[in-house]
């Protein structure tokens, strides 16, 4: 290349950098305003019994992954013009007028519960709905799934010339929508978001408000996961279970709980025969976290998930994700445990009920990335998940359901429009350390360092293995009753020797009386 | 399970076996104080029947120490005509010689010896100086006294008494107290030491066993005994021991009477200190490889015990320290992690109870000894002193190898004596 051209390469080069440094200055400034979405509620909320109510929120918004900041409405009125989504709770009786603060904003909004004081943004209260007063409404989740539930709505209006509406709210026999609004702005009456009803129902609502595209609404999947499946349970009725799912061609997850010790005897490779069998036929492992009855120690969780993903490893058994408690997800000190594994299942959501409102937007977790898959919210007995507004799992558990059961869920599931996940379509990462990782990228996956494989090829299972069960191993495995042993021997030493003490005292006290006239006697002889 | 963890099980198990068997000790050994304690441990003989009695002081360079002794011997309350005493001045360069003159003329009527030796014949030992002073002896009684004891003027009738009352008895061995107990906190550590394993463990082997080894000093022991055995082995650093185990051999036991005492003057300074324990252990070695093989010999008797005992001492005892202390330095230094389920801290400190209560159950039975001082010592000695055991007899292992490579002769380290003040 001659010189001319290389000038004139590095001058279009330079050209486009500007430009597109310019275009990207540009699209970025509206974002001055913070992403997260603003949930403002009224002071008396907490006072009046709202925790739950704002708990249920909080997971909604969790589950869907977006950040919220929660303020006040004294705090509030200040920071709404930093924010582009904000969320009113209004549903609690309160004096705070929504005007003072929701003046002026023009961003997305969606309205909870009463009417009131929200004219000016063209949200009316309905005279007939006006009070507390319960109702009913039949929401439509999918093509074909349904449910009707009975809700309850407060001083309740409806947005005046809503260009969307969605379902109806009935009471006493007169129809109100149920969602009204228009593009950037949203209006829902009920005041209730603690069933499993309404946080799908809110969910489905809110995934519609902030949609801005003209594509469908992206619809997330579901995944069927075999939960805190114990590494020396029935391998049988297991490997049925299994092969129910494969032979249905279903995409399913094992969540099994960690083994720390004898990751070498044969139940544990008859076990982990049939998970490799599962991960060979549509299925995935995940590790499940230990169960930790006290506050959580980082350093031996590590230990322990380090262990823990070791034995599988050493199995053949590549465990994709890991399934943790939502507690963890309010402990900054567990952050980088979690960072461990880049997908992340929740058992549950329960912590967002035991932590305060002003916590639910500490959480970092979300910053880092993984992927989250959070409990479907259940709508009916088979526990299926009907929503697709974020990726849920649907827990089955082998020691408290019946084989019947599992089965009538695996059936509906099939059914379901929403299809099951597929973990092996998606990238992961698991990181304990340089000897326990595993990455799964590109159809690619990279164990310890070396590239492994899924195709499952049977282990032969040693017949005459030595347990150990010797007086040596008996001892050094059980060192708790040793340790009883000597505390209950050393204790009655104590005792003993305190009360042989107390006996040489006396023998001493009375040897010096004694003493003392012969010494006497002694010294006036002299 | 990791290597670190069986270590630990096995330094565990093997400090609570070994703690287990002193406390059993330390039982026995009360019982048999406290029982002797109830009588002032005379059984009087008619004034025309107490034997002759030749006292030994084995002397090498002692100028600074043997005046007081040889006037605490002069001092014995016993028959003048019945006791002779034997300073051997082995080999001494400094002023012994002259001062024990002196003494024999200020005492003429008392049978007071001197037999100087020079590097020819002497210097090689105390067995040496022990056997050349018995040559000497006109006693059919042996009494021997190192030359830095202050004893009690009761002590060797004691001795005598009961040495003659029983027959079965080799020897009688008194008690020895830390005459410099206030010196400096070591002659404190020293002192309480003495007086639980010296004493208390002697006491609870007699009593269990009718097993107790010859100190060195305080004693008295038949002439015949002497004769028989030939005398002391002057390859022994610790002759003391090495003839307790050929007396055991001889179908004899050795009584331990704790109220015939002897004062002594022990060591103020930590080297000298280290030496004289070295010197210890080395002889307790000795010993015990040469008495091993009695350990499986059923015709030993309880023999058999105390040379299983020094085994575990030296063997089972040493490593479990020596891997405990290596453990917890490297789980401090977090180089060494040991998890292992079950074993509480609350046995840790349970452990430090019972050795404290053990060493506080010793004292007990001493008269000025059962106080806070003495309380907060022996919590000290736990972490300090009783830490020093370990390298004394790394030390000793070591040197004995050296000698059995380099093929060197056991010499004998003298301890150094210091003025003691009033």
């Amino acid at each position: 290349m001659r010189f001319s051209q290389v000038l004139l390469c590095l001058l279009l080069s330079g050209a486009y950098l500007l430009s597109a440094q310019r275009s990207f200055s540009q699209s970025i400034s509206p974002a001055e305003k913070s992403e997260n979405i603003l949930v403002v509620y009224p002071e008396e909320a907490i006072s009046r019994g709202q925790a739950d109510n704002l708990s249920a929120i909080a997971q909604v918004l969790f589950a869907m992954r977006y950040q919220a900041d929660w303020l006040e409405a004294a705090e509030a009125k200040d920071a709404v013009k930093n924010y582009n989504k904000v969320i009113w709770c209004a549903t609690v009786d309160s004096e705070r007028m929504p005007e003072e603060i929701l003046t002026g904003y023009d961003g997305f909004l969606l309205v909870l519960g009463q009417a009131k004081g929200l004219d000016a943004i063209g949200i009316h209260p309905i005279p007939e709905l006006s009070g507390k007063l319960i109702g009913t409404t039949k929401y439509r989740f999918a093509d074909n799934y349904s449910f009707e539930a009975s809700v309850e709505v407060l001083d309740a209006g409806i947005f005046q010339e809503a260009s969307y509406t969605n379902q109806e709210l009935n009471v006493y026999g007169e129809a109100f929508p149920l969602v009204s609004g228009s593009d950037r702005i949203r209006y829902i009456p009920l005041v209730d978001y603690t069933s499993n009803f309404a946080k799908a129902l809110l969910m489905q609502e809110i995934a519609h408000w902030l949609w801005v595209w003209d594509s469908p609404i992206h619809s997330y999947s579901e995944y069927i996961v075999l939960d805190a499946v114990y590494p020396f349970t029935d391998p049988y009725r297991l490997k049925d279970i299994v092969n129910y799912m494969v032979g249905l061609k279903m995409n399913f997850v094992i969540s099994v709980m960690p083994i720390y010790e004898h990751a070498d005897y044969p139940a544990m490779a008859l076990f982990c025969e049939v998970l490799r069998f599962a991960q060979a036929n549509g299925g995935a492992v995940i590790l499940h976290s230990p169960i930790i009855q006290d506050n959580v120690d980082p350093e031996l969780l590590t230990k322990q998930l380090n262990t823990a993903a070791g034995n599988y490893f050493d199995n053949g058994v590549w465990l994709l994700g890991l399934e943790i408690p939502s507690e963890w997800i309010f402990d900054k000190a567990l952050t980088d445990v979690l960072n461990r594994s880049r997908t992340l299942f929740l058992s549950e959501l329960d912590a967002f009920e035991r932590h305060p409102v002003n916590e639910y937007g500490l959480n970092t977790y979300l910053e880092l990335g993984n992927q989250q898959i959070v409990p479907a919210f259940r709508l009916d007995e088979s526990g299926i998940s009907h929503i697709a507004n974020c990726p849920t799992a649907v827990y089955l558990n082998l020691d408290t359901m019946t084989d019947d059961f599992i089965y009538a869920v695996v059936d509906a599931a099939k059914d379901s429009p929403i299809p099951m996940q597929d973990m092996w379509s998606m990238g992961h990462r698991i990181y304990m350390d340089d000897s326990k990782s595993l990455l799964w990228d590109r159809n690619t996956l990279t164990v310890n360092g070396e590239q492994q494989f899924i195709n499952y090829e049977p282990r032969e299972i040693e017949e005459n293995f030595d347990y150990k069960r010797n007086v040596y191993y008996r001892f050094v495995t059980n060192l708790a009753r040793q340790n009883r042993f000597l505390i209950a021997v050393s204790s009655v030493v104590l005792v003993l020797f305190i009360f042989l003490v107390f006996q040489s005292r006396r023998q001493m006290r009375k040897r010096f009386l004694k003493d003392i006239p012969n010494e006497t006697k002694e010294i006036a002889s002299r | 399970m990791t290597a670190a963890e069986i270590i630990s099980i096995y330094a565990v198990a093997a400090i609570w076996f070994m703690m287990l068997i002193n406390v059993i000790l330390s039982i026995g050994g009360y019982i048999y104080i406290y029982r002797c304690n109830q009588s002032d441990g005379h059984i009087p003989l008619p004034e025309d029947e107490y034997p002759m009695v030749s006292v030994l002081v084995p002397a090498h360079n002692e100028a600074l120490v043997v005046q007081r002794t040889v006037r605490a011997l002069l001092n014995f309350d016993y028959p003048d005509d019945k006791y002779e005493i034997i300073v051997i001045n082995d080999n001494s360069s400094d002023d012994t010689e002259s001062i024990l003159a002196g003494l024999a003329a200020e005492f003429p009527k008392n049978r007071l010896m001197c037999i100087s030796t020079d590097k020819t014949v002497g210097g090689t030992g105390k067995s040496n100086a022990l056997n050349i002073g018995f040559s000497a002896a006109r006693g059919s009684v042996i009494a021997i006294y190192d030359a830095d004891n202050t004893p009690e003027p009761q002590a060797l009738r004691l001795l005598v008494e009961n040495l003659v009352a029983d027959p079965k008895a080799g020897a009688v061995i008194g008690k020895f107290r830390t005459r410099n107990r206030n010196a400096s906190i070591l002659t404190r550590f020293v002192n309480i030491e003495t007086l639980s394993h010296q004493c208390m463990n002697q006491a609870g082997r007699f009593f269990f066993f009718k097993l107790c080894t010859i100190p060195g000093t305080n004693y008295v022991i038949r002439r015949s005994i002497v004769e028989q055995v030939g005398g002391w082995d002057v390859k022994a650093l610790s002759e003391d021991t090495e003839i307790s185990f050929r007396i055991y051999r001889m179908g004899y036991y050795i009584k331990q009477l704790p109220q015939a005492v002897t004062w002594e003057q022990e060591p103020h300074l930590l080297p000298v200190w280290f030496r004289q324990r070295v010197r210890w252990a080395k002889g307790n070695i000795y010993v015990m490889l040469k008495n091993f093989k009695y350990t499986f010999d059923r015709k030993a008797g309880p023999m058999r015990l105390d040379t299983l005992y020094y085994a575990l001492t030296y063997s089972i005892m040493l490593s479990s320290l020596i891997a405990s202390d290596i453990i917890f330095l490297g789980g401090i230094l977090g180089k060494i992690t040991v998890r292992l389920g079950g074993f509480s801290s609350t046995l840790w400190g349970m452990a430090i109870l019972v050795f404290v209560a053990n060493m506080m159950l010793t004292l007990s039975l001493e008269r000025n000894e059962f106080n806070l001082e003495s309380l907060g010592l022996v919590t000290l000695m736990l972490f300090t002193y009783a830490k020093l055991w370990v390298f004394v007899v790394i030390k000793a292992i070591f040197d004995l190898l050296m000698d059995a490579l380099l093929k060197r002769e056991v010499k004998w380290d003298k301890t150094v004596r210091y003025v003691e003040t009033e």
